[in-house]
């Protein structure tokens, strides 16, 4: 199992609340490789939760990954009060092994909140564990609220992908 | 540099990013195929990007 699918494993198995997000989601609604886009990392949403945090924190160091917040370790002792100043903060943590697997812990998403993404959530298989994944239509929505540079370059590019995608599967 | 910045502030005065009914009639088509239910297994996703990594790693500089 590829270090990505024990994570996904290790935090399912701890009750961690989490639905992937961003590119890499996307990726996963693709039906060929030449359907799928680039990306560093993957994204997972997480709720305002300080316990949902650090008990995923807990099973990212079980799994070797580093935690970061921006280029700095986050700070220790990474405990109830850290997690609740991160949860205050919004900030994004970065579970890191290497160069091989980067997973962004974020607590927002463009336009959504947590519940209602995980509400309407899909249930991938990936490596035999059940990944909570984000519907495409809310990831996308949130791309054009987030309303980045990028987002409006990969949406540009992605309605050019989709439309390629329909037309040869539907003949 | 100069033609990036020059993009950027393109990109920034189209205003705000709408989707059209077709993108997203698209979208919906795409998510209702029966590889994007429940249960759909995705491996091929990840063993797609892990032999990308790993190409990569057997890289090394001739010259």
């Amino acid at each position: 199992m590829s270090v990505l699918g024990s994570l996904f494993d290790g935090l399912n198995r701890r009750g961690v609340r989490y639905v992937v997000i961003g590119v890499w989601a996307i990726n996963l609604y693709a039906q060929r490789p030449d359907q799928l886009f680039a990306t560093q990392d993957c994204d997972a949403l997480l709720p305002l939760d300080p316990v949902n945090l650090l008990t995923g924190w807990e099973v990212c160091e079980e799994h070797g990954l580093e935690l970061f917040v921006g280029a700095e370790p986050l700070d220790r002792p990474r405990d109830r009060l850290l997690a609740d100043r991160v949860v205050s903060r919004r900030a994004t943590q970065r579970a890191a092994s290497g160069s091989e697997l980067q997973v962004d812990f974020t607590l927002e998403m463009s336009g959504f909140t947590f519940h209602e993404v995980w509400s309407e959530r899909r249930t991938f298989r990936i490596e035999g564990v059940d990944v909570p994944v984000a519907r495409l239509s809310q990831i996308v929505r949130s791309k054009a609220a987030a309303g980045r540079e990028k987002d409006r370059l990969f949406l540009a590019t992605h309605a050019d992908a989709l439309r390629d995608l329909l037309r040869r599967h539907e003949g | 540099m100069a033609a990036l910045a020059e993009a950027e502030r393109w990109l920034r005065a189209q205003g705000p990013v709408t989707l059209s009914a077709d993108y997203l009639a698209a979208v919906e088509r795409l998510e209702s195929l029966e590889q994007n239910q429940n249960g759909a297994c995705k491996d091929w996703v990840v063993r797609f990007f892990a032999g990308r990594r790993d190409l990569g790693r057997g890289a090394f500089r001739v010259r």
